[in-house]
């Protein structure tokens, strides 16, 4: 090892090594990711998303990815002392732009109508989560004797840490399970997206006011609200030229032609919104998602999600392996007593307030407790919290590794927790209390055999592809299709003998015609049919010799 | 889609003089071939018939949409017309038809057909429009009701 330091560090700078650890590193957080994954999924029967986590805290720089290979040395280092990320730069820069993709698809998913019923619901999820947690992290640390009062900057840290909700997991968990376009589903991502961008504006006032108890002198509140206006203003700005746009944005795609095309330039769309975001001050997965939600309505949603999932598939077990190995067990040493309680306080005020909140915007027990779990998981954004405290001096690293317990605890405990309680029924108080957008009555078409049915439907869906319609199997197992086209939007179920056909009432029309043509061509077929003097003719001369 | 871009005010004939459904196919085929739109009226007559000896296109509400994919089309042609009296075309509710949009599109080019033909049909089958469409004395009128000018503006793709 002594031999080995040198010669490591005149390669620090040296391309073709990086890129060669780089390289490896990927290849042992994707094994590592998948097989773990599959294993947590099979054998123990929850979410592949924990054992991608587990697995980057198992192989990463504070366990087994410190040791080193022979000639190679360790393959993920473990940091210099004050080192911002305890990965390489590099691979830093991977596990964001999965992070992007991962938000990105998140609000593909999500049914941009519903979001925008709950988008009430979920801010006010969202503030009483931040409100509750802050207040109690920040008294708890207090009570336990780690700072003198309220404002004490020590406090307002461990405060901050205890808000931000990590997105990113729920988010995974909730496309797993698909969920992403119910009541819940969105009020936790509507909850989650208020949350990051009051839990920004947080850090900021706290930063501020620590300078000042550091420094002396006055709180800067103009700076203090020029990124508060930031934050809200991108947040509200990107939604509403998000949803005037989103069309023009869908028609420049379908120009391309190509669907792999089209997927590539809507992923760079994604960039783009996601790198604005961050200039403007929030986090780059707010960019995401708002992009994709953007586009969640337009009709090339579904083709957008199947030309991206594969993308998905290999990078977003990465951004998980890598949150896993920010995680420093070792660091927990010490604090144990304070990081249980404060890891306690932490799920039970997030789960209380947000859970108390949706009880109050019409959920029932059922549903408060999934937006209450929903919002349990902390990550990224409260490791950077703190590595912001820490930078500013007013965290110790023990309170770091308090941090890192709470933040570990909280997800590895949401995930199981939230498929646990996203099983079973509605988790509204009411139905009567839910409008539902206005449908049609669903023309329905009785065939004489499943075959017939089986063949309109064929045709049916061919009819649509023709004219440049997107057919979209909703689910593999059953003969449920949604066909859109612009504005046009209906769904076609096939049960045995009998099709399905729903939409909006403006679509009927679209619906009648273009069943009305099948119906002339079955007319012409079974009389053509007819006119055939005998099958078994027919039938003779394939017959076996 | 809008059906301005495949209906303009010399593709509107506001009084047909047929006196039956086949005069008033025969007819329109006729409009579309002066319009240049065809490249042999024999053969988009023939298709036109053929469809309509399948099912009847009078699809109920005083509308009709004779339609076909004829190889004599050159991409989605459309004329409109309008009949005062009202024809019978054994039409699936059994009354007169009073609006006929006939439509014709290559069979090889994609896009929009039936799409069209349920785009008009919706435009069509509202009360208020429809007693406008007869109150309307002529094809420019008649125009207007069908195309409404262009609403502009940034966010209105």
């Amino acid at each position: 090892m002594l031999l080995a330091t040198p010669a490591l560090a005149s390669e620090a700078h040296d391309v073709p090594h990086l890129m060669v650890q780089l390289v490896l590193q990927l290849a042992v957080i994707i094994f590592a990711a998948k097989f773990v994954g599959e294993l947590v999924e099979r054998r123990l029967h929850q979410p592949a998303v924990l054992g991608e986590l587990l697995a980057g805290t198992i192989i990463g720089p504070y366990a087994l990815g410190a040791i080193p290979f022979p000639a190679l040395g360790p393959l993920f280092p473990r940091p210099d002392a004050g080192a911002p990320l305890p990965v390489t730069q590099e691979l830093y820069a991977i596990a964001t732009v999965a992070s992007i993709v991962l938000l990105f698809l998140s609000g593909l998913e999500t049914d941009l109508a519903t979001f925008l019923r709950y988008s009430v619901a979920g801010t006010v999820v969202g503030i009483a989560g931040v409100v509750f947690s802050f207040a109690l992290g920040d008294l708890l640390t207090v009570a336990l004797g780690f700072a003198d009062g309220f404002m004490d900057p020590v406090a307002l840290f461990m405060g901050t840490v205890s808000t931000a909700t990590s997105v990113g997991i729920t988010a995974r968990i909730l496309s797993e399970k698909r969920k992403m376009d119910t009541p819940e589903g969105v009020t936790i991502m509507a909850g989650a997206v208020i949350d990051d961008v009051l839990g920004i504006i947080v850090l900021a006032l706290v930063v501020g006011i620590s300078r000042v108890g550091a420094q002396g002198g006055d709180l800067d509140w103009s700076a203090i609200g020029m990124i508060a206006l930031k934050a809200f203003g991108f947040w509200l700005g990107a939604m509403a030229v998000g949803l005037a746009l989103a069309r023009r944005v869908s028609a420049l795609l379908k120009w391309l032609r190509s669907r792999e095309t089209m997927g590539a330039v809507a992923f760079g769309f994604a960039l783009l919104l996601a790198g604005l975001a961050e200039k403007a001050g929030l986090a780059m997965i707010i960019g995401a998602y708002v992009m994709g939600l953007s586009l969640s309505r337009v009709d090339i949603a579904h083709e957008l999600r199947e030309r991206l999932s594969p993308l998905y598939s290999v990078l977003v077990p990465i951004f998980f392996c890598v949150m896993g190995m920010l995680v420093d067990p070792s660091a927990m040493r010490g604090v144990v007593l304070f990081g249980l309680a404060f890891t306690a306080v932490a799920i039970v005020s997030k789960v209380a307030a947000c859970g108390g909140a949706a009880l109050l915007v019409g959920f029932n027990l059922r549903g408060c407790a999934r937006i209450g779990a929903g919002m349990l998981p902390r990550g990224e954004v409260a490791l950077i919290v703190a590595g912001v405290g820490l930078a500013a001096g007013a965290v110790t690293q023990s309170m770091f590794g308090v941090a890192i317990m709470m933040t570990l605890v909280t997800t590895l405990a949401a995930p199981p927790l939230l498929v646990r309680l996203l099983a079973g029924g509605s988790g509204l108080r009411s139905r009567t209390g839910q409008p539902t957008e206005a449908e049609a009555e669903p023309l329905t078409l009785e065939l004489p055999t499943v075959e017939v049915a089986e063949f309109i439907l064929s045709r049916l869906l061919e009819s649509f592809v023709r004219e440049e319609f997107f057919v979209h199997r909703m689910d593999p197992g059953a003969r449920l299709f949604q066909v859109r086209k612009e504005d046009i939007s209906l769904t076609i179920r096939r049960e045995r003998n009998a099709l399905h056909l729903t939409s909006r009432p403006e679509d009927t029309e679209v619906v009648r015609v273009f069943v009305l043509e099948e119906i002339a061509t079955l007319r012409e077929l079974m009389s053509s049919l007819s006119s055939l003097s005998s099958l078994t003719d027919l039938g003779v001369s394939l017959r076996l010799d | 889609m809008r059906i301005a871009d495949y209906l303009p005010i010399g593709a509107i004939m506001p009084n047909l003089p047929a006196d039956s459904k086949l005069e008033a196919l025969q007819l329109m085929v006729r409009a579309m071939d002066k319009l240049m739109y065809l490249s042999d009226v024999g053969v988009a007559e023939r298709d036109i018939l053929s469809r309509e000896a399948k099912m009847t296109t009078g699809i109920g509400h005083g509308i009709a949409v004779p339609h076909a994919r004829s190889e004599a089309a050159k991409g989605l042609q459309a004329v409109l017309a309008r009949h005062a009296a009202g024809l019978d075309w054994a039409a699936l509710d059994g009354r007169p038809v009073h609006f006929i949009v006939m439509v014709l599109s290559h069979p090889d080019s994609p896009g929009p057909h039936l799409q069209f033909l349920a785009a008009i049909a919706r435009l069509l089958n509202d009360p208020p429009v429809q007693h406008a469409l007869m109150q309307a004395e002529t094809a420019r009128q008649i125009h207007q009701i069908v195309c409404p000018p262009k609403r502009k503006g940034l966010f209105r793709p």
